[in-house]
């Protein structure tokens, strides 16, 4: 067996967590290396090797049904479909009471486990608190007061210069030293020095980097992507693979002296195929069932509601709309976007928060830029925002400020700021206000400065980006999104694109509840640049010689609204007429009373709001969760997140989705052999399945997968938090973020013809895989059939909820929200039972 | 009038805590923000009538707990300008920090914990801080000390905080362990349980002996300090949650030994080589911690060394007799770490976006020649923490693993031991103080190497849980049997000091036995019970606590005075009790620790990363 240095480290970095530094968010699949496997195959054998908890435990499903959140008809028909009528009461039985033992032993791990088991030496313990301090220290962004000497040579040559400029030595032994600065360094030769044998190099390397997959996942990342941190450093995986080795060889050599083997020699057992295939077993088999019965449970639900819904909706409400605004998919919106229309005589759409326009975002007197547009993305647009006023820098904020930990400065600083920082405390206590060490949604954009929207000409040459659109492509941009989502007649007079984003302190993770479509960004500059875009004449012009005319009197206005404080901010009002600024006045108050009742929806799943109170004190909670440092909850993100549903509006307008379904306008009609249906869907498996999936892992297994939870955080050289001074990089995401979610896979559903979606998905293979595969579920409503299809094996196939009635919210809908329950703690059984079910709405 | 209740309310309100269910979080933060609160308020009534008495300290008379010929229990307390400070500072900061737990904690598992153990350890701060004798004092000492233990602890699944709580542990029992020692010299010094309103007229009769005194409480008020060359526990106790490390390392539990050094001012004030001695050991400190400061990278750990930096400074400044400036200096160091550590989480969006608009990538400062060596040297120091930790593990924890490791045939003659115990005891008890004094060395060393013997062999056992807990006990009783057998105590002493460690014993016995009926849980790996058992788990660590003589049985005032009667010229054996004391106290908590808190192998439920 040979050793393939580059090859093993290759396959490493696929597996290794993916998670950028913090300041930029992006969802992903937590499991993307297993991701061209079917997904039951995928995450079990994720879990054979690394030990993750993929799925519910056994128990936990069990008692899921016993609280009825498993519904009976539903767990009967997947032990029916799964395993046939004729083994039903086999399977029943094995489903409801026969024992298995648990899950969770993982392959690696094991072989470097000899050392502790063969030496009175722990050296895990040795090595890691120096290594992950020296990794932080490396790739430390600016919390340190001495950068790291010599970074800029890359980790191992740094440590290099280092060794020989200083009186002390970093290695205690005189091996490691040697072997450091030997020019022709090699893996193998460390390998061979601590395990000997060829067969179980690999195997080594890996029990090495996932015994602290968080600081190897950033290594691995930023080789890749250096361009994701502000301070880009030169970093390679295989660097620190060969620090550790060293570091390895140096402590078992200072404990042991020359009293110790490779480890290799000390072992009989024979090397291990991490990747061998997982023998089946039959709690697999239960498991599915359950997992799939759990799912079903409320998929069917949704369906069913759907379905309904579809039945009996009036083709299309031809009543002249007082506006239109197109809101982010983004499944938080769902609410807002139903309170501004239960006011009625008003449309709300839904398409990516970047609106279809790609770009970097270069902020006045910025250093950097900003991407934003979906990660997987390269725009080769430039936004620049041109300053009104003078070079301002932001607002220093003392109690961060490094003076305060020297010695000096430091002393000065804790005799003279000891009172101010009593007096600002009590203040975030009592009365909780936006400062500059809060991140502030509203911050990002300034809505005072123009923006290069319309090019002229001009180019940034160092990045080789184009600065602003030209009419061609700006028309081509605003036809898309608007043929999308099904916007091409009866236009309102004032159509408004609100982006969002979202304020919160304390909380290192706030990328992460910003607008996914825009890199973990808010989305204002999307918002008003678009509708730059769509209120430019020439633009106007192209479109009506596309066929696309939008009347003369129709304005777009852009706006940002923050999720967590619930208040929404508009763009370039002044450049609208009079008359339309009139409407307009109008229009910000209904928006302004239906962020009242959002706010008081959201706040059911707040402990600290009593949702029974006026609106005006619900608002003043809301706002002051968003700025409160002892807050860790400022929103609950995608929690919850369910659905994505693709289609009109009116299919989802009268029901109560709980804020747990993406929805994309999408109109059949405008569209009816799926020239534009590829386009809209193309992104929402990679945006809201990559949040799904995310969000399942860190749910299912909150210890590995998710960041657990995030009240003894430190943040680390800010990339990334741990849990203590030693600990490593936690990726994933939090407690507090998942807490209330349901595992459970995203269920798209479509409205067109199967046919139709059949041809589309088949033309694209990575959209494809997405439901061949199983992450996600994929079921289509037929609008004029009003039937539904779903898609099994390559084939739709025709779908009759088991659930024959969904129930009518007869009551006032506030009242409802006012006693639903609350969770009790945040295990999934009392988590679960916060979430309502799918529900028709009657006006 | 007021004083015993700044000890009692939190008490009360943590016996109510006890009974509620865990969920009832508005009950529980109001209960515990409600008694703090009347605390506070009582202290400012104090703070009026100290203010109208001209400033003079004041004192309570109470009770007397226990007293004999020459030993003396009373409950006194005693407030003077730094008890005033301290305790105020104290009352502030845990009603902002409670406050800010409530939302903070929300939904934590540990919600009813934290504010238990904030509670407890408020009493033992109150009790330190207001206590009108050393004895009380150290009974608060070692509530901190327990207090700070769970809090570190406070995620107990994982296995860093189990590891780091162990750490800080050993060294707080080393402190505490001087301080015996101290107390037990300042009883012969003085011949009485000294208390500190009767200070100022003892010192005057006392010289220079009081200059060993003095070295002790310095050394017991570093290690609490984190000053060199034990500073590392510091950011290793930062475990817990943000609110707790704030409160605990950035504010109280971290300037206490300052507050130590205070109250014990005239014994080592008199001394120039004490004081100068006091400002080197600050300055170094300060210099050294100041240079891991600026390599630390990690939001937490630099406040902590920056907090380390500046207590150095505040000995320098207790040095030169600067007392009001070292108060004002822990207070507004108190609040302003404290304030740094609850808001550091926001960092990430406070810096990123301020470099956003200003970052200039940092300057090489290192080149060649002399001043660049220097300062790679200081790098690569800081960056290994002044090898504080590996040194302490090197000289002391590796040795005694080693020869506990060479120690295992004590392992196998259990019976043996009950044997010699159930001879010796007996036997002493029956001749009592007539033992002939030729054979009071014999029978003193024996039991004396033999508790150490037992002590080293518990502390590096990895076998089955029951040996360990077993040798733990027959330590102690040896323990027992050469102090009494030195100080020459009757029967009745004895039984004092063994009542609390048999019941101790058996009761750890029965739950040990209840958790695993084989016996064979061994203490290789962690086991976290406590997921399974949580209420078997509490009950074995109040077992624990009794066992290593925390004051909650008589078995610690049976210590108490027979180590008092131990006679001055005896100093090895009190070495040797207090190498015990240390030895018994890590054992017992290594054991619960091992069995109750860490990631277990089990595969049913998710466990972190032993790394996370």
């Amino acid at each position: 067996m040979t050793f393939n240095e580059e090859q093993v480290l290759h396959t490493l970095k696929h597996y290794l967590p993916s998670q950028g530094p913090l300041k930029d968010f992006v969802h992903h699949n937590s499991l993307h290396a297993f991701q061209d496997m079917q997904f039951y195959d995928a995450i079990f054998k994720a879990s054979k090797i690394f030990g993750y908890k993929v799925t519910f435990s056994l128990d936990e499903y069990r008692n899921l049904y016993r609280i009825g959140r498993i519904h009976a008809t539903i767990l009967e028909r997947v032990i029916r479909e799964r395993k046939g009528v004729e083994h039903f009461e086999e399977w029943y039985h094995k489903v409801m009471h026969a024992p298995y033992g648990g899950t969770l032993d993982a392959r690696i791990r094991f072989l470097r486990y000899g050392w502790r088991e063969h030496y009175p030496l722990d050296l895990n313990n040795a090595v890691h608190p120096l290594l992950f301090r020296i990794l932080c220290s490396y790739l430390d962004q600016g919390i340190a007061i001495t950068p790291f000497p010599f970074e800029n040579t890359g980790l191992l040559n740094a440590l290099r210069t280092l060794e020989k400029n200083s009186l002390v030595h970093f290695f205690k032994t005189e091996r490691a030293r040697t072997l450091l600065h030997d020019p022709h360094l090699s893996l193998e030769t460390l390998l061979t020095i601590l395990v000997g044998k060829k067969e179980f190099f690999e195997e080594y390397v890996y029990d090495q980097q996932f015994a602290h997959r968080g600081w190897s996942g950033i290594v691995s990342t930023l080789e890749d992507r250096p361009e994701t941190l502000l301070y880009p450093k030169k970093i390679a995986l295989k660097d620190l693979v060969l620090l550790e080795c060293l570091m390895e060889i140096d402590a078992l050599d200072a404990a042991l002296g020359t009293a110790w083997k490779p480890l290799g020699e000390t072992t009989d057992r024979a090397p291990m195929d991490i990747f061998a295939d997982i023998e089946a077993k039959e709690i697999y088999e239960v498991i599915k069932i359950w997992h799939d019965a759990f799912e079903w449970s409320y998929y069917d639900e949704a369906l069913c509601a759907v379905l309904t819904i579809a039945a009996q909706a009036p083709e299309k409400n031809e009543a002249a709309k007082t506006f239109q605004a197109i809101f982010c998919i983004d499944e938080r919106e769902g609410s807002i976007r139903r309170h501004i229309e239960s006011a009625g005589n008003c449309e709300t759409l839904g398409a990516p928060g970047f609106f279809g326009v790609e770009f970097y975002f270069h902020p006045a007197h910025a250093k950097f830029y900003d991407k934003l547009c979906p990660a997987p993305v390269t725009p080769t647009f430039l936004i620049q925002e041109i300053p009104s006023s003078k070079k301002h820098t932001p607002a220093r904020e003392i109690f961060y400020s490094k003076e305060s930990h020297t010695l000096l400065r430091g002393t000065v600083a804790s005799y003279i700021l000891g009172i101010p920082s009593l007096i600002k405390l009590v203040f975030n206590l009592f009365s909780p206000a936006m400062s500059s060490a809060i991140a502030d949604a509203f911050g990002h954009m300034h809505d005072g400065y123009e923006l290069t929207i319309v090019y002229e000409g001009k180019r940034d040459e160092t990045r080789n980006l184009q600065i602003g659109f030209t009419v061609i492509q700006m028309a081509d941009r605003v036809e898309k999104l608007l043929r999308g989502i099904g916007l091409v007649t009866d236009f309102s007079r004032l159509v408004y694109l609100i982006g969002h984003g979202s304020s919160s302190a304390n909380n290192p993770h706030h990328g992460a509840h910003d607008c996914g479509a825009c890199s973990g960004r808010p989305g204002s500059v999307n918002a008003r640049v678009f509708a730059s875009m769509a209120n430019h004449p020439s633009v106007r012009e192209e479109l009506t010689q596309r066929g696309l005319e939008i009347p003369v009197s129709t304005q777009f206005v852009g706006g940002l609204h923050d999720t967590a404080s619930d208040e929404i901010e508009f763009y370039d009002e002044k450049k609208l007429s009079t008359e339309l600024h009139k409407l307009h006045a109008q229009n910000k108050k209904r928006f302004e009373h239906a962020l009242d009742l959002n706010a008081k929806e959201r706040s059911r799943r707040f402990m600290s709001i009593n949702t029974k109170q006026s609106l005006k004190k619900i608002r003043r909670a809301i706002k002051q969760r968003s700025v409160s440092y002892f807050e860790p909850r400022p929103e609950l993100g995608h929690g919850t997140n369910a659905l994505c549903i693709v289609g009109n509006r009116a299919l989802t307008r009268n029901l109560f989705l709980d804020r747990r379904a993406f929805m994309n306008s999408y109109d059949y009609r405008t569209d009816s052999d799926g020239t534009f249906l590829g386009s809209v869907i193309a992104p929402l498996p990679i945006v809201c399945g990559g949040i799904n999936l995310e969000y399942y892992f860190s749910r299912m297994d909150n210890s590995k997968l998710g960041a657990g939870t995030k009240l003894p955080h430190n943040v680390m050289g800010l990339i990334g938090v741990a849990n203590s001074s030693d600990g490593d990089l936690r990726a994933g995401l939090p407690l507090q973020m998942v807490e209330v979610h349901d595992p459970i896979r995203l269920l798209m559903i479509i409205e067109h013809d199967p046919q139709v979606v059949l041809h589309v998905i088949s033309a694209s293979p990575a959209l494809y895989k997405w439901f061949s595969k199983e992450w996600i579920h994929l079921a289509v409503l037929h609008p004029t059939e009003k039937k539904l299809y779903l898609f099994k094996k390559g084939e739709f196939v025709r779908y009759e909820p088991s659930t024959t009635l969904v129930s009518v919210l007869k009551e006032d809908f506030l009242k409802v929200i006012e006693s639903a329950a609350k969770m009790k703690s945040n295990d999934i059984l009392d988590a679960t039972r916060e979430n309502m079910p799918v529900q028709i709405l009657s006006h | 009038m007021l004083l015993p209740l700044f000890v009692l309310l939190p008490l009360l309100a943590f016996a109510l805590l006890c009974f509620l269910p865990k969920h009832f979080e508005r009950s529980i933060s109001g209960i515990a923000l409600t008694s703090v609160l009347f605390v506070l308020l009582m202290f400012a009534w104090t703070l009026v009538f100290w203010i109208r008495g001209g400033f003079v300290p004041l004192s309570y008379t109470g009770f007397t707990l226990f007293s004999s010929a020459d030993y003396v229990f009373a409950v006194n307390f005693y407030m003077d300008a730094a008890s005033i400070v301290f305790f105020g500072i104290t009352c502030l900061l845990t009603i902002l920090v409670l406050l800010f737990s409530k939302y903070y904690m929300h939904r934590d598992p540990g919600f009813r914990r934290f504010h238990l153990t904030i509670l407890f350890f408020f009493a033992g701060l109150a009790l330190v801080i207001c206590s009108g004798n050393f004895e009380m004092l150290f009974v608060g000492w070692e509530c901190i000390g327990i207090s700070s233990f769970l809090l570190i602890s406070f995620y107990r699944d994982r296995y860093l905080p189990t590891k780091n709580s162990l750490k800080v542990f050993a060294l707080y029992r080393i402190a505490d362990a001087l301080f015996i020692v101290a107390l037990w010299y300042a009883h012969h010094l003085f011949e009485k349980n000294v208390q500190f309103t009767e200070f100022t007229s003892l010192i005057n009769e006392h010289g220079n002996s009081l200059v060993i005194l003095g070295a002790l409480f310095l050394v017991v008020a570093m290690i609490k300090s984190a000053q060199f060359p034990f500073s590392y526990w510091l950011p290793r106790a930062m475990e817990g949650p943000t609110t707790s490390s704030a409160i605990f390392y950035g504010a109280l539990s971290v300037h206490i030994g300052l507050f130590l050094l205070l109250r014990t001012s005239p014994f080592w004030e008199g001394s120039t080589a004490l004081r100068a001695l006091i400002a080197i050991l600050g300055l170094l400190s300060a210099l050294i911690a100041t240079s891991i400061t600026r390599v630390q990278s990690s939001a937490k750990t630099q406040i902590a060394y920056a907090s380390i930096t500046q207590i150095g400074i505040m000995f320098i400044e207790l040095a030169a007799g600067l007392h009001s400036l070292v108060l004002f200096h822990f207070v507004s160091n108190a609040f302003l770490r404290t304030y740094q550590l609850l808001i550091s989480p926001s960092i990430v969006s406070y810096l990123v976006h301020y470099q956003f608009y200003t970052f200039v990538p940092p300057a090489q400062k290192i080149q060649n020649g002399f001043l660049g060596k220097i300062r790679a040297t200081l790098f690569i120091l800081g960056l290994k923490e002044w090898n504080m930790d590996s040194a302490m593990t090197r000289l002391i924890w590796q040795p005694l693993k080693s020869a506990g490791q060479w120690l295992q045939f004590l392992d196998r003659m259990p019976a043996a031991l009950t044997g010699v115990a159930l001879v010796v005891l007996p036997a002493y008890g029956a001749y009592g103080a007539n033992v002939p004094h030729g054979m009071v060395d014999g029978v003193t060393w024996v039991s004396a190497i033999l508790s150490i013997l037992l002590f080293v062999r518990a502390y590096a056992n990895t076998g089955t849980a029951l040996t360990c807990w077993t040798q733990i006990f027959f330590g102690q009783i040896f323990a027992s049997v050469f102090l009494s057998a030195r100080a020459g105590a009757d029967v009745h002493t004895i039984l004092f000091y063994l009542t609390g460690i048999l019941a101790a014993y058996l009761s750890g016995v029965l739950c040990l036995k209840l958790l695993d009926r084989t016996s064979r849980l061994n203490l290789m790996d962690y086991h976290g019970y406590m997921y399974e058992h949580p209420i078997l788990g509490n009950v074995f660590f109040i077992t624990c606590l009794a066992m290593m003589v925390f004051p909650i049985t008589p078995s610690f005032i049976g210590e108490e005075i027979l180590l008092r009667s131990i006679p001055v010229d005896h100093g090895a054996l009190v070495a040797i009790f207090a190498l015990g004391y240390v030895l018994s106290g890590i054992c017992v908590m290594r054991l619960f620790a091992k069995v109750f808190f860490g990631p277990h192998e089990k595969t049913y439920h998710e466990i972190a990363y032993r790394s996370s």
